[in-house]
């Protein structure tokens, strides 16, 4: 009898770094299942206001509609409150959300990355049933072992002995974490399969949302 | 008041054929402040009058965005209108999450239509006493539609609902070709302010506290424009003279000129018979006392 | 329950049935559906410019048998949207229906409003992964094709949900087969006309044919473009086999 398995594992990755007055957010556009690629063209990567974005690897089912379910919450306070959930807000919503479904969890590895009220940068990064972490860059998804270490020892200066200077934040420039973040992308194609084709980069600041895309490894 | 044996419940008839708890229903919506709406090829704006129970209370809201593609101005009670509202914002945010587009605007009202129709034939409960005017827009185009507390819906060219709106009416039909075919959103709206002014009482005039506007058309999500916005657009117009005849007010809102030109949508001439006459102050109050109606 | 005699049973040694006719269902839980029965293979989407085309070949196979050899896998909804599937048939059959059915209170609303690539893909997605949800999946993968607001549009869906675009895609065993000459064809051509797409869609199910025992020669085409779409009658390629005699040392 054959067994019905309701989760997959699309692949991919995504990060954010919070800087003093930016946010970073970054994910690959390659979704695959098992050992094939379904599309090279899916960056998961999801505005929910013109402030906060929501990133997420994990099962594409359950990513999709995680992110139908947070944009009609963020509608809903809208048409309650006049004005756009604030970043802290959705940090704090997306825990229930989560944990609502404990017993028949979203297969999921989400990050929320926005700037505050002050226009300072905010991430977090959840494990499936809600676990929130804060902290100044996280990365979620197929290769975050890989590059995890990376910005540990680029920007969380973790058991450095080399007398190289860190840029942690809030010196870390906007500049200096488009590199780290690229480089970390070029880093995690180059050793996970489930990483790759294009990375998409959204940059917040008190200016607005700045988009780029560049090429990975296709292979 | 009129009053007669045949008023007490909704589900009874008049001899005449008419159900008289309805009719008094649609009385509510003259209580309250006046609703304008319009549209011309590619945007639809309705702007309201606002009122304040008091010179200590804020003014209350009349007009309220569904979707980003469609909103809605009231006349009537506030409170029955937030029930409609949420109604209408559910429907569009299920029609959102199954079909990843907006709602057309007349399957909305086409729901909102059948729930209201329940409240006009069951005796437990009572009609909705509120009137709407949705704009939107959507793969048709610009809409304007107005909704009675009888369940009743009509696609308007233009329309005025509540206090004095009649002088509205009278304004939107004469100047019906001048705002269908608007250039700019900016004259659209400063059609709509214009027809607004016409319903204010002598000693009042247009200013940015008083007034609500919103617009949504091509490529414009709904927005309520916010107090500067509109103050700009007044200025402009209360500069103007006022029309010097105000028409007295009938008693029902329908004039075929402003239906669009559909048979199964134009309504019945009205009869002549109830119609409650009350007096209401510039703030809402009643001659009774205050007012729920915004 | 009614047990599946009708067919070599040798055959049908390693088919899981369906619905839990393997127990006496006395006493038993509810037993959804855990694999698909007779299903139809690959499936290819391919857009163009100005286009999209969709192909499948037609058969509807029983474990490894070619159990119904003429069957459309491909389904025209409208003008602008058009469908391919692949997997359990009887699954799509009931997708069909409810297309039908919401297509119907489309007509009968008279306002314009129809279905486009891009609603039926969410709404397609929506039933798919509702129903795996609850544990009862669609055994079904799609191609949802068409054109949004006269842009070409390609949307793949799985059965657990996970829906995605591109504008090349193929279901099934043409993922690793078709896939990689899509890619490479679209590379080389990225402003693919309406000819080339044809070809490439149509040389795609020649691969699978060679190497698919579950794909046949017979196939269908579906192709919409700004003048409306067209479902292709059913047609057939001949098999060049003269290579297959040169194939040594990997059989």
């Amino acid at each position: 009898m054959g067994h019905f398995d309701p989760y997959d594992d699309n692949g991919g990755t995504v990060a954010a770094i919070a800087g003093q007055d930016y946010v970073l957010i970054a994910s690959d556009s390659r979704l695959s299942t098992g050992s094939t690629i379904l599309s090279r063209f899916t960056p998961k990567i999801y505005p929910l206001s013109k402030v906060t974005v929501f990133a997420c690897a994990g099962f594409h089912g359950d990513v999709l509609t995680l992110v139908k379910q947070l944009e009609i919450r963020m509608k809903l306070y809208v048409h309650e409150h006049g004005e756009e959930m604030s970043t802290k807000a959705m940090m704090a919503l997306l825990l229930p959300t989560l944990y609502g479904r404990r017993f028949f969890p979203y297969y999921v590895r989400p990050i929320v990355a926005g700037l505050d009220r002050e226009g300072r940068g905010l991430v977090a990064s959840y494990d499936p049933i809600g676990t929130p972490e804060f902290f100044d860059y996280v990365i979620q998804g197929s290769a975050e072992n890989l590059v995890h270490p990376f910005l540990n020892n680029q920007i969380g200066a973790k058991k450095t002995l080399s007398d190289v200077p860190i840029q942690a934040p809030p010196e870390l420039t906007l500049e200096k974490a488009v590199k780290l973040l690229k480089d970390s992308f070029l880093a995690a194609a180059e050793r996970d399969v489930y990483t790759g084709d294009t990375v998409t980069l959204m940059a917040i600041t008190a200016k607005g949302t700045e988009t780029t895309e560049y090429q990975l490894r296709r292979d | 008041m009129f009053r007669n044996q045949y008023d007490n419940d909704v589900t009874v008839w008049s001899p005449q054929g008419r159900l008289h708890q309805i009719e008094y229903a649609m009385e509510a919506v003259k209580q309250g402040s006046a609703v304008v709406g319009m549209k011309n090829a590619t945007h639809a704006v309705v702007a309201a009058v606002k009122r304040t129970p008091s010179e200590l209370a804020s003014y209350q809201k009349k007009i309220f965005a569904i979707d980003e593609h469609c909103g809605v101005g009231i006349a009537g009670l506030t409170a029955d209108a937030r029930n409609i509202n949420n109604f209408l914002q559910t429907e569009c945010l299920n029609h959102r999450y199954a079909f990843s587009r907006p709602m057309p605007l007349n399957r909305l009202v086409g729901t909102l239509g059948n729930k209201m129709q329940v409240t006009t034939q069951q005796e437990s409960g009572r009609p909705y006493g509120v009137g709407l005017l949705m704009i939107g827009f959507d793969h048709k185009g610009p809409h304007l539609i107005q909704i009675d507390p009888s369940a009743n819906h009509y696609e308007c060219k233009g329309m005025s609902i509540g206090a004095r709106s009649q002088s509205a009416r009278t304004y939107l039909e004469k100047h019906l070709d001048e705002y269908l075919g608007a250039q700019s959103v900016e004259d659209l709206v400063r059609h709509a302010l214009r027809a607004l002014r016409d319903t204010l009482a002598n000693d009042q005039e247009l200013s940015s506290k008083l007034i609500s506007v919103a617009v949504v058309g091509k490529d414009h999500p709904f927005q309520v424009y916010d107090d500067e916005v509109v103050q700009e657009l007044i200025s402009v117009v209360v500069k103007e003279p006022r029309a010097a005849v105000r028409p007295a007010q009938s008693g029902f809102a329908l004039d075929a000129d402003l239906m669009e030109d559909d048979d199964t949508n134009r309504p019945p001439p009205p009869e002549p018979g109830v119609s409650v006459a009350t007096a209401v102050d510039q703030h809402g109050r009643t001659e009774a006392g205050y007012s729920p109606s915004g | 329950m009614a047990k599946r005699y009708d067919i070599n049973s040798a055959l049908l040694r390693d088919l899981p049935l369906i619905n839990g006719s393997h127990s006496s269902a006395v006493g038993q839980p509810k037993a959804h559906t855990q694999s698909p029965s007779v299903s139809g293979t690959a499936v290819i989407g391919v857009a163009f410019k100005g286009g999209i085309v969709l192909a499948a070949d037609t058969v509807g196979s029983y474990g490894t048998l070619c159990k119904l050899r003429t069957i459309p896998r491909l389904l025209r909804v409208n003008k602008s949207t058009v469908l391919a599937m692949s997997g359990d048939y009887a699954d799509f059959q009931y997708i069909e229906q409810l297309i039908a059915k919401k297509t119907m209170q489309d007509f009968c609303s008279d306002d314009g409003y129809e279905w486009t690539p891009k609603s039926l893909h969410s709404w397609l997605t929506r039933i798919l992964y509702n129903a795996r949800s609850k544990f009862d999946p669609l055994w079904n993968s799609y191609v949802v094709g068409g054109l949004e607001d006269g842009v070409p549009y390609l949307g793949g869906l799985t059965m657990l949900g996970i829906s995605y675009t591109a504008p090349y895609m193929a279901t099934g065993f043409g993922r690793f087969i078709a896939q990689p000459f899509l890619a490479d064809q679209l590379e080389k051509n990225p402003e693919m006309d309406e000819a080339a797409a044809r070809e490439v869609a149509i040389h795609s199910l020649r691969l699978l044919y060679y190497r698919n025992r579950e794909s046949s020669n017979k196939y269908q085409l579906t192709v919409v473009t700004k003048d409306g779409s067209v479902l292709e009658p059913i047609k057939e390629f001949e098999g060049v086999w003269d290579t297959a005699l040169m194939i040594r040392g990997y059989d």
